[in-house]
């Protein structure tokens, strides 16, 4: 459903991406390791459009979407969930849901619903102002709302990264729901976490893609990641 | 003293309607819009010419006002807006560009000479034995009703709420699929609208000149600043605070009262800096 086929990406004139290629089909989960700065977070703007690439192309459903903006992408189904856990902190939890059911078309009360069902324990907390949420809530919020509406492709920056053992169950039990619903491209650098939910797994080493395993056996065992990092 | 006070919160009520909508721009598209005091200065020059035409102080503010949506419309539009995203410096030369233009426009229009605009009403009430004139009661219930009315539309409105959300986080609001441009269109034209009715109201207190739009952007800036840049019942206090700040000053010192305005931003952002770094 996603191509990307050998994409460079500038900062200025840094280039932060080298002939990047990279495969998604409908149902799967893509999980991108690689240390930090290796152009991760970099890859996952460029698909959503937040930042442009120079050359190669990118198509979704067959479609070029290199040249479509972030909020029609979001549209169709795409939808980032950036690395710094940022919810609207100066609404509350239902106001965020608010806007997500706003941007979707959905009515609030099945947004409300939904997110209830996956995550019980917002029910105390909707009123609150999402800013004084903990690091997984927060996280597991950006999930919910980039759910709301049925996406195609999710592309999550690193939503474990930062949070206590415990709440990353959580934020796995929510992937793990999600898996075969919707397609995901997932930053992550928990292996274990990578080794039990992924369909394929691209390591990415400053700027170059070093390594894809393409199959799930493969991507199960940790070993075989760890090597690449 | 009393009647400092009084002058304070006049100023400080102006400050507000003119700061809120620089203080939107900056908080949400991080654009620092010289170009908001050509609005402040050309409404005002559009009021004093319409005026003697219709004879009614609130009927030649609405007409100046909506004689002016256009004009901040097409700023919007056609500078701020394509500059979305880019560096800050880009978007502060071309709204400063813009305010020059007009300034000089109003010098070729109207000439250079201050030009004085009568108060609609002379009525003053006695308030703690003090003459206060009934008109700038008036600016500043006006300033207190404009901050209800736009807490109600921050809180209550999705227009509001995509703003606010924005504020916090605006490749969030992207992200979601919501076309935030538009709401800021809406909010950038309301904030010229504020800035409008502000420099009108308070023309009769003061008088008109080309410059008055330099002078009062940078008093925008300032309320920005020491309100916590995006956030807007923090503006609302700032305005009310550095008004106070130039009555108190002018008691002493009149020449330097707005300076003390610089003086007060620059040492919040001093505490301000120590607090991040501790
Ligand atoms: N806005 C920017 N301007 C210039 N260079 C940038 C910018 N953002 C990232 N870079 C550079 O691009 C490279 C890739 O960064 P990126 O954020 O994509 O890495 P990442 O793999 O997500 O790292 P992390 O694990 O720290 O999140 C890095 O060398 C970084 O310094
Ligand atoms: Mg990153």
């Amino acid at each position: 459903m996603l191509s990307v086929d050998s994409v460079d990406v500038f900062y200025g004139h840094a280039q932060a991406l080298h002939n990047i290629s990279l495969e998604l089909k409908q149902g799967e989960f893509a999980f991108m390791v690689g240390r930090n700065g290796a152009g991760k977070t970099t890859l996952l703007k460029t698909i959503c459009s937040l930042l442009s690439c120079k050359n190669g192309s990118i198509t979704f459903e067959n479609k070029d979407i290199q040249k479509l903006r972030t909020e029609l992408l979001a549209q169709q189904g795409i939808r980032y969930i950036a690395q710094d856990k940022k919810v609207f902190s100066g609404l509350t939890v239902k106001e965020n849901l608010q806007l997500a059911s706003f941007a979707a078309k959905v009515s609030l009360t099945e947004t409300i619903d939904m997110a209830l069902e996956i995550y019980p324990e917002f029910k105390d907390l909707l009123n609150q102002k999402a800013g004084m949420l903990s690091g997984g809530q927060k996280e597991i919020l950006l999930i919910v709302r980039a759910l709301i509406g049925k996406p195609k492709l999710l592309l999550i920056d690193e939503p474990t990264e930062g949070l206590a053992s415990i709440v990353i169950k959580d934020v796995f039990r929510l992937l793990k729901m999600m898996k075969g619903e919707v397609s995901a491209i997932i930053v992550e650098q928990n292996l274990k976490l990578v080794s039990q939910l992924a369909d394929r797994v691209y390591t990415l080493r400053e700027g170059h893609m070093v390594k894809e395993i393409s199959n799930t056996k493969e991507c199960a065992i940790m070993e075989e990641l760890e090597a690449y990092l | 003293m009393i009647e400092s006070i009084m002058f304070g919160l006049t100023i400080g009520a102006i400050l507000y309607l003119v700061s809120i909508g620089f203080a939107i721009t900056f908080g949400t598209m991080r654009i620092i819009n010289f170009a908001h005091g050509s609005i402040y200065a050309l409404s005002v020059y559009l009021f004093m010419m319409v005026l003697p035409y219709v004879q009614n102080f609130v009927l030649a503010l609405v007409i100046s006002v909506v004689l002016i949506i256009p004009l901040s419309y097409l700023i919007e539009r056609y500078i701020i807006r394509p500059l979305y995203g880019d560096a800050v410096h880009y978007a502060l030369v071309a709204t400063y560009g813009v305010l020059f233009a007009t300034t000089d426009l109003i010098k070729w229009i109207w000439g250079t000479n201050p030009k004085l605009i009568s108060v609609p009403t002379k009525v003053t009430l006695q308030i703690f034995d003090v003459d206060f004139p009934l008109y700038r009661l008036i600016i500043i219930i006006v300033a207190i009703a404009v901050f209800f009315a736009l807490n109600l539309f921050f809180r209550k409105t999705i227009a509001g709420k995509v703003i606010v959300a924005a504020l916090d986080d605006s490749t969030g609001v992207r992200c979601l699929g919501i076309d935030q441009y538009r709401y800021f269109s809406l909010v950038f034209i309301i904030g010229s609208v504020l800035a409008a009715v502000g420099g009108i109201i308070y023309s009769p207190i003061v008088s008109a000149e080309p410059y008055m739009g330099f002078k009062f952007v940078l008093l925008a800036f300032a309320v920005t600043i020491v309100g916590g840049m995006g956030n807007l019942t923090g503006a609302f206090y700032s305005a009310f605070g550095l008004g106070m700040v130039i009555a108190m000053t002018a008691r002493v010192w009149p020449r330097l009262s707005e300076m003390m305005v610089f003086v007060v931003m620059a040492a919040v952002l001093l505490i301000r800096k120590e607090k991040d770094f501790s």
